[in-house]
């Protein structure tokens, strides 16, 4: 009997290889994938680089999701190939096999097909885990240094262990489904009569209101922590806008064009028009899955893209100079001091330098003031906290109403641009930090007056201050900078700290030595800290080069997550694509022949399938192409949050030109088997 | 003034290797007139779907010649050939051949679409022959939702709207019901009555007992033909009856 079960799914196979290739391709690739995920987590070599850290939580993240996409995919398969191979099995049933037997042979079936997926995954993940590992190490510009695992046995296992555990919840659903089928229903072929669809006009309202919020809130949100907070649901609100409009809009839209008869009476539009009506019934989901699954790719790539090419960029705009020393405003016996002055912070850095044999090439103090106001009428008051002390809090100075004004004097103004500005006691410079468009001419403050006497267009404080809520620069002079600091003690208590300070300095050397140099500064800093009985702040002391470094990891994990994701997103999309093809030569088949018959040439059929596959096809591009649009809008405000740079739009267009010429190639490779169908 | 003249023809399918070839069609001569309606029968291998194919187009004979209405066959050329059938001919199938993606109005007007006749004048081809079906009412419906009587006369419809030279059907009653291929046949007689000439291949000595001539082919040949003359139907089927026992005794 085992035999006889043997010969007969091997019989089955061969049969449906057309059905069953792309299924154990698409199998093996996400094996091959999540085995490379675990074997990149277990990989001593690379858990002990500097990667380290971030690899495992990415890869963590990236396993989770790729699984329940697998589920999925695999899924979406099995039920595909059930549906196609019924009347078979249902024939088996009718020549006499018990369901038990159709059952084992689908077992046979399973363990044959899967376990070629399986070992081919295996090999793939073998083959390119030494790739990918690569692949890694290059995105964190970090040298190879000791041998990469070659095999891992622990995570061959535990990929086995989820896909076995995948392909057992398919089996135990087909042989359900199986049973509870009737033979009769099992021998129907699967072209019973389809109704014209009809418009289903609460659908269409729900995906024309979903959408429209979902592209409402992507299009007109402007502040970036409002656009953070929000993309979720402008996500979910497209999501399920697309399904929606997919399913009853495109109905209404071939609806309308069939009631218009002049255009629909003409040969190349009324077979098309309700070709696409009948198709659409079944099909919608399906297109809709792609555009969305499209939008997905497009959008993880550009951002990780944008952010891992904009890491140069980004880094020449955040710490313009070598290395940057917090210093704090320290306030003990009634008497405001420093940690240190400009020139004992220069004496202890001129120490260290002399002793390593380093040349201070730049070197410059910059101090500032951040508050938070409320605007009356004129006059700017100091926003409270419910305590009454001055709120610093993160939400409370993101709130609209609250203007956050950050002041820095003249001196620290040259330090930063080496632009001189002369400004009196009641005069101010102002620029806009964000994008609100308050610009006063005169404001009153803390029983000051200052008139505005230049207004900057260049940002001179890029580096420091992210655009979150409503920020404004006030450069006024030391006078009135430190009668404004007084008067916030006298208000608020001497324990306030309000002075925020920071010295930066450029050096001449190799990167080592800059390496060396800072941890001298650092540990010299600390110790006459001690000895003046302060605490120095050298924690949040920064040094470029690891700050670049810190960015390649941290950048170069996300992009390596977003380029397999994308590749599990592809290949889905791939084989919905594939399977749509098939299911379509099959049902289009026939209709082709009886055109023929009519008096349709061969040449005229192969126009008309052609512009009905192209539309069917590339609305789905087409919509992901508009989402990804729409999705730009609120995305740039995200990515003002992450990087300054300004390559995004640049690698939104380059992403999405490389993925239409990757779907087109994919098109056209499955476009030939439906030919091959039709014809 | 004969429209379908027939002479000498020949039709052998070979193997691809050009091993066996099978001889379908011998030697066929017959000639239809305007206004007749012809059933042509014969056994299964006789080689009517044959001789239904080259009338139709779809097939080309090895020797001799198809003239319809004074055109040679033979001498349309291949990409002129979907264009040439759907303006000469119209075709009734046994398993109706609709489409289900159109509506049966959508169904019959189809060739006149293909053919770019205006809009404007589709509903004026479209009701005369509808009403004259009594197809009328379901116009809107689609295929799956009407009887196999009502397709087919759906499928007459559509192969009479374009006003063809030649109606070809095969077997049309073939898969209806006693009462429909009742209905069926009236229709035919019907439509032969308005002028159209009707060429039908079918099994069903009922169906052919309704023509007006029939022809029987045997081994490629036409082995004899019966002029119905002042016959009625029933006395008609009769003699075919006898003809046929007569044909199959011989073999």
């Amino acid at each position: 009997m085992i035999k006889f079960y043997i010969r007969t799914a091997l019989n089955g196979l061969k049969k449906n290889l057309k059905l069953y290739v792309p299924q154990i391709i698409s199998s093996a690739v996400l094996f091959a994938i999540m085995y490379i995920m675990f074997s990149l987590c277990f990989d001593e070599t690379l858990n002990h680089s500097r990667g380290g850290r971030y690899l495992g939580i990415f890869m963590g993240l990236g396993i989770t999701v790729i699984s329940i996409l697998s589920l999925v995919i695999i899924f979406y398969a099995n039920n595909f190939l059930m549906r196609q191979r019924k009347r078979e099995y249902g024939l088996y049933h009718v020549l006499g096999l018990e369901k038990k037997h159709i059952i084992n042979i689908m077992l046979v079936e399973n363990i044959i097909t899967h376990t070629i997926s399986i070992l081919s995954g295996a090999l793939l993940g073998l083959l390119f885990y030494r790739l990918a590992s690569l692949t890694i190490f290059n995105l964190y510009k970090l040298e190879l240094t000791g041998n990469l695992t070659i095999f891992s046995f622990s995570a061959l296992f535990f990929t086995m262990l989820i896909f076995v555990g995948i392909y057992a919840l398919t089996y135990i659903f087909n042989c359900i489904s199986l049973i509870k089928l009737k033979t009769t229903e099992l021998l129907l072929s699967s072209s019973y009569g389809e109704k014209e669809p009809k418009i289903k006009w609460i659908v269409f309202i729900l995906g024309l209101a979903f959408l429209g919020t979902g592209y409402f809130l992507a299009l007109t949100i402007e502040k970036p922590m409002e656009a953070l907070a929000f993309f979720f649901v402008a996500v979910i609100c497209v999501i399920f806008g697309t399904y929606f409009l997919f399913t009853a809009g495109s109905i209404f839209i071939l609806k309308a064009l069939k009631k218009k008869k002049s255009f629909y009476y003409k040969p190349e539009h009324m077979i098309s028009v309700s070709g696409m009506l009948y198709r659409m019934k079944q099909n919608a989901a399906g297109l809709a899955s792609i555009a969305i699954l499209a939008t997905g790719v497009l959008i993880m790539l550009a951002t990780t893209v944008t952010l891992y090419r904009g890491i140069d960029d980004d880094i020449e705009n955040k710490f313009p100079h070598d290395m940057y020393f917090n210093l704090r405003e320290w306030s003990d016996n009634n008497r405001t001091s420093r940690d240190f002055t400009e020139d004992e912070a220069i004496a202890v850095l001129k120490e260290a330098c002399g002793s390593l044999g380093l040349k201070v090439t730049a070197f410059g103090l910059k101090e500032s003031m951040e508050i938070p106001f409320i605007l009356q009428d004129d006059t700017l008051v100091t926003a409270e906290s419910d305590d009454g002390g001055i709120s610093f809090n993160y939400n409370f100075v993101s709130r609209s109403d609250v203007k956050s004004i950050t002041f820095i004097t003249d001196k620290t103004y040259y330090v930063l641009t080496g632009e001189q500005i002369g400004l009196n006691d009641n005069e101010m410079a102002f620029a806009k930090l964000s994008s609100d468009n308050w610009s006063p001419e005169k404001v009153k403050l803390l029983g000051l007056e200052l008139n505005k006497t230049y207004t900057i267009k260049k940002n001179p404080l890029s580096s420091s201050v992210a655009e979150v809520g409503n920020c404004f620069l006030f450069v006024v002079n030391s006078d009135t900078f430190n009668r404004i600091h007084m008067e916030l003690k006298n208000k608020y208590g001497n324990d306030t700290i309000l002075i925020r300070g920071e010295f930066f300095a450029d050096i001449e050397g190799e990167e080592e030595q800059k390496m060396q140099l800072f941890e001298t500064l650092c540990d010299n800093l600390y110790q006459k800290g001690e000895a003046k009985g302060v605490s120095c702040n050298i924690y949040n002391s920064k040094m470029r080069w690891e700050e670049r470094e810190e960015e390649y990891l941290l950048n170069g994990s996300l992009l390596f997550l977003g380029i397999l994701l994308s590749m599990v997103c592809f290949f889905a999309t791939a084989l919905i694509i594939y399977y749509k093809q098939i299911t379509e030569g099959y049902d289009d088949r026939n209709r082709f022949q009886i055109m023929e018959k009519v008096g349709l040439s061969k040449p005229e059929i192969k126009k008309t399938i052609k512009s009905q596959i192209l539309m069917v096809f590339f609305i789905p591009l087409l919509v992901a192409g508009i989402h990804t649009l729409a999705a730009y809008s609120i995305l740039s405000k995200i990515m003002a949050l992450l990087t300054t740079t300004n390559i995004f739009l640049l690698c939104t267009g380059i992403v999405f030109v490389i993925f239409s010429l990757i779907y087109i190639t994919i098109y056209s490779i499955t476009a030939r088997t439906y030919f091959k169908i039709v014809s | 003034m004969s429209i379908l003249e027939v002479k000498k023809l020949q039709k052998i399918y070979t193997t691809r290797l050009g091993g066996n070839s099978v001889r379908a069609l011998e030697n066929v001569n017959f000639s239809v007139d305007q206004g007749e309606y012809v059933a042509i029968m014969g056994e299964s291998g006789s080689g009517k779907t044959t001789l239904l194919n080259i009338l139709a187009a779809l097939d080309r004979p090895t020797s001799g010649s198809v003239i319809l209405d004074g055109m040679d066959l033979s001498s349309v050329k291949e990409n002129e050939m979907a264009a040439f059938r759907r303006k000469n001919l119209g075709f009734v199938f046994q398993e109706f051949n609709l489409l289900d993606t159109f509506s049966i109005k959508d169904n019959i007007l189809l060739p006149l679409v293909l053919s770019r006749v205006p809009v404007s004048e589709l509903k004026d081809k479209l009701d005369p022959i509808a009403s004259a079906l009594g197809i009328s009412d379901i116009l809107e419906k689609y295929p799956y939702e009407v009887s196999g009587g009502q397709k087919q006369r759906a499928a007459a419809a559509r192969a009479v709207i374009t006003g063809p030279k030649l109606l070809l059907a095969d077997e049309p009653t073939g898969a209806l019901d006693s009462k429909s291929t009742d209905s069926m046949l009236e229709t035919f007689e019907q439509i032969n009555k308005n002028g159209q000439t009707i060429l039908m291949v079918t099994h069903s000595v009922k169906a052919a007992s309704h023509a007006g001539r029939v022809l029987f082919i045997k081994d490629g040949e036409v082995y004899h033909q019966l002029y119905r003359g002042d016959s009625d139907n029933e006395e008609f089927y009769r003699k075919i009856t006898e003809a046929l026992t007569v044909l199959v005794k011989n073999s």
